[in-house]
């Protein structure tokens, strides 16, 4: 099996038929990514076409080909914002910052949200943009604060409130659901 | 350390975005303060079950072939102008290279050339004519099967009757050269029932099986018998597979004009 550099150097060299390995390797990956922070099955596709467009285009330019996967990640991250509208979260962001759930509720919390996945992907879809965005890169994408701040052209400092506030978000979301499933 | 302190980096040091000192000062703090330790547990729960929860891959259909589709339009599009440009370089050069090396070739439609001799001189240039001739009848039978070796424009307006012949024989050169270009050259004997014959000759130019351009040239000829107000015209015969003439020795040259 060849690694994403050695197929990138041959579709480089004008194996053009090489690069279909590429896509096929990487696009299960970028839909997921790209559906998750759109909630649209419809536009992932269509970030997922332009993103790997666009990586064929600037592969001559691309240097660091072993990083073929985050090179084309940050590309689908990149479109995906530009798709998404900037909300403003219509929650009181403040009062929510004390309704965590407790160390109990959380334990009992976990082996019901286990088998209820779905559930859990449907309360981080409802979230808002910016903090379904955070959310996704970080416990998707494993990206530390840093990376989503770079990718995401902001300060890490506000990377990290916007995190905390999402966990808040989800935990009193989850909590509410919780509560109508028992 | 204080809980307040604490409780702000409590988010950042689940996800574990602290190292070294700090993440140790955190970790000395959550041993000793139940509460805290409490918060931490709750978001580290919370975490893996939002990771688990997004790491399970949703189905995902297969745009590798759209994708492709996509790079491939431009691609094509980028080479096309360099394609036209060589395939009409290539047209032009072949009709400048058979322009030259076809010697009697005519215009469609262009009245043949005459040569007007005085009554004695047609006899003379007659005997002289036929004694080269059956000198050199071998040489000319071998040329004879490539094209009419010898032909003799007519004075008369035969060739308004031309497309009314019916086709006697057609030969069929055909060249490539290269992979796409290919020049056929189908040379058509005539002949009709008062002795006037002639030849079409179209030569064709294709290019990945599509035409790019035809050439007809067609010419009124009468077989050596008798000859009179004419002059000999020599065709050099086509060469075998590469679709252009060759020049060789003359057999019979033109008839004297005095």
């Amino acid at each position: 099996l060849l690694s994403d550099e050695q197929i990138i150097r041959q579709v480089l060299k004008g194996d053009y038929e090489g690069y279909r390995e590429l896509v096929q390797r990487h696009q299960g990956a970028i839909y997921c990514l790209a559906y998750r922070m759109l909630n649209r099955a419809e536009e992932a596709e269509d970030v997922v076409q332009e993103a790997f467009v666009r990586a064929y285009s600037n592969l001559s330019k691309f240097r660091d080909r072993a990083r073929f996967a985050a090179w084309i990640r940050r590309i689908a991250v990149n479109l995906c914002l530009a798709r998404l509208p900037r909300e403003i979260p219509s929650e009181d962001v403040e009062s929510m910052l004390d309704a965590g759930m407790s160390r109990d509720d959380l334990v009992q919390a976990e082996v019901i949200l286990r088998m209820e996945r779905g559930r859990v992907r449907e309360a981080i879809a409802k979230l808002p943009a910016d903090y379904r965005t955070a959310i996704t890169l970080r416990y998707e994408e494993d990206m530390p604060y840093d990376k989503i701040a770079d990718l995401l052209h902001e300060p890490v400092s506000r990377i990290q409130v916007r995190m905390h506030r999402a966990k808040k978000m989800l935990a009193q979301r989850l909590a509410v659901m919780l509560e109508d499933a028992v | 350390m204080q809980c307040k302190e604490v409780r702000d980096k409590l988010s950042r040091y689940a996800d574990g975005e602290f190292g070294g000192r700090a993440a140790a000062d955190i970790k000395h703090h959550l041993n000793e303060c139940q509460a805290c330790r409490s918060a931490a547990e709750s978001l580290i729960a919370l975490q893996s079950i939002v990771s688990d929860s997004l790491k399970e891959r949703i189905p995902y259909p297969d745009l590798s072939s759209a994708v492709m589709s996509q790079l491939s339009a431009p691609k094509r599009s980028a080479l096309k102008p360099t394609w036209a440009w060589a395939a009409a370089a290539a047209v032009l050069a072949t009709v400048v290279i058979l322009a030259y090396q076809w010697p009697t070739t005519s215009p469609p439609q262009a009245p043949a050339r005459v040569v007007h001799m005085p009554p004695i001189q047609r006899q003379l240039a007659a005997k002289q004519h036929n004694a080269r001739r059956q000198e050199s009848a071998a040489a000319q039978s071998i040329h004879r099967k490539a094209a009419p070796p010898i032909v003799t424009r007519m004075a008369s307006p035969a060739h308004k009757h031309f497309q009314q012949r019916e086709a006697a024989k057609t030969e069929r050169r055909t060249a490539s050269v290269d992979n796409h270009l290919r020049i056929s050259i189908d040379v058509v004997s005539v002949a009709s029932a008062n002795s006037d014959s002639g030849l079409r000759v179209v030569t064709t130019v294709e290019s990945g099986g599509v035409l790019l351009t035809q050439v007809h040239q067609q010419e009124i000829t009468k077989q050596e018998e008798p000859l009179s107000n004419a002059e000999e015209i020599e065709r050099p015969p086509l060469e075998e597979g590469r679709g252009r003439f060759l020049s060789r020795p003359s057999s019979s040259g033109p008839v004297p004009n005095t």
